[in-house]
């Protein structure tokens, strides 16, 4: 869970949006955050400060359980980016006060 | 780790500290210390890698070096995230411990499924997608 791990999960998941969500993917990029930096938190803590206790407990335990891959908390954060990408792509990147 | 455990607004009922707060930041502190243990023994075991053979190319010892640091991970600001839950969850902090040492194995040291890649590389993208088609087809 150091850097370099760190950042190979986040170099993965801006592969995944790449290939998956590509209309999201060019959104980022024109607004400079396609490192994914955004989603570092969520991945380092596994989502935890994201749903309430019930669904922390029950992600988690989906997880070790390491169906398909041990790294599928990235469809996780992937899935989660699927789902709110109309709001993201409908925000002003630059807002002026 | 200090700053990481309290609650961060003071105004709330939570801020402040607890016993089990404080059983908390005893737990990371002996994890800090049994995860540096293990890796201060390692290099002493195979220290013929190392000089007095002059000869020995530096850049390889050097990536040595970095192999034991890769295994090493001590405190990282998160894992009061992660050690909370299962000691919620588990009411004891022997189990809790345990069960968080083998939770940060896993993180760090999870056996790659494609044995050719380096532990805990994420496998590469087009492997990815086709365990991903052939569990939705």
């Amino acid at each position: 869970m150091n850097q370099t791990g760190m950042r190979r999960q986040l170099i993965t998941l801006k592969q995944l949006t790449q290939l998956m969500i590509p209309k999201l993917y060019t959104h980022l990029e024109k607004s400079g955050s396609d490192e994914f930096f955004f989603l570092f938190r969520q991945l380092l803590v596994w989502f935890k400060r994201e749903f309430s206790w019930e669904d922390v407990c029950r992600l988690w335990e989906c997880l070790w359980t390491d169906w398909l891959s041990g790294q599928f908390h990235l469809f996780i954060g992937l899935a989660i980016l699927d789902r709110h990408k109309e709001v993201i792509m409908g925000m002003d990147p630059f807002p002026v006060p | 780790m200090e700053e990481d455990l309290p609650h961060p607004d003071p105004e709330s009922q939570y801020s402040g500290t607890n016993a089990h707060l404080e059983m908390l930041k005893d737990m990371l502190m002996t994890y800090n210390m049994y995860d540096n243990k293990k890796v201060g023994m390692a290099p002493k075991s195979l220290s013929f890698l190392f000089p007095p053979w002059p000869w020995f190319p530096s850049s390889l010892c050097f990536s040595f070096l970095c192999l034991f640091a890769e295994l090493t991970v001590g405190y990282v600001q998160g894992m009061s995230d992660l050690l909370s839950v299962i000691y919620a969850i588990l009411q004891d902090d022997s189990d809790a411990f345990w069960c968080f040492c083998g939770f940060m194995d896993r993180m760090v040291r999870l056996p790659s499924p494609f044995p050719t890649l380096p532990r805990n590389h994420p496998p590469p993208l087009s492997l990815l997608v086709l365990t991903f088609r052939n569990t939705t087809s």
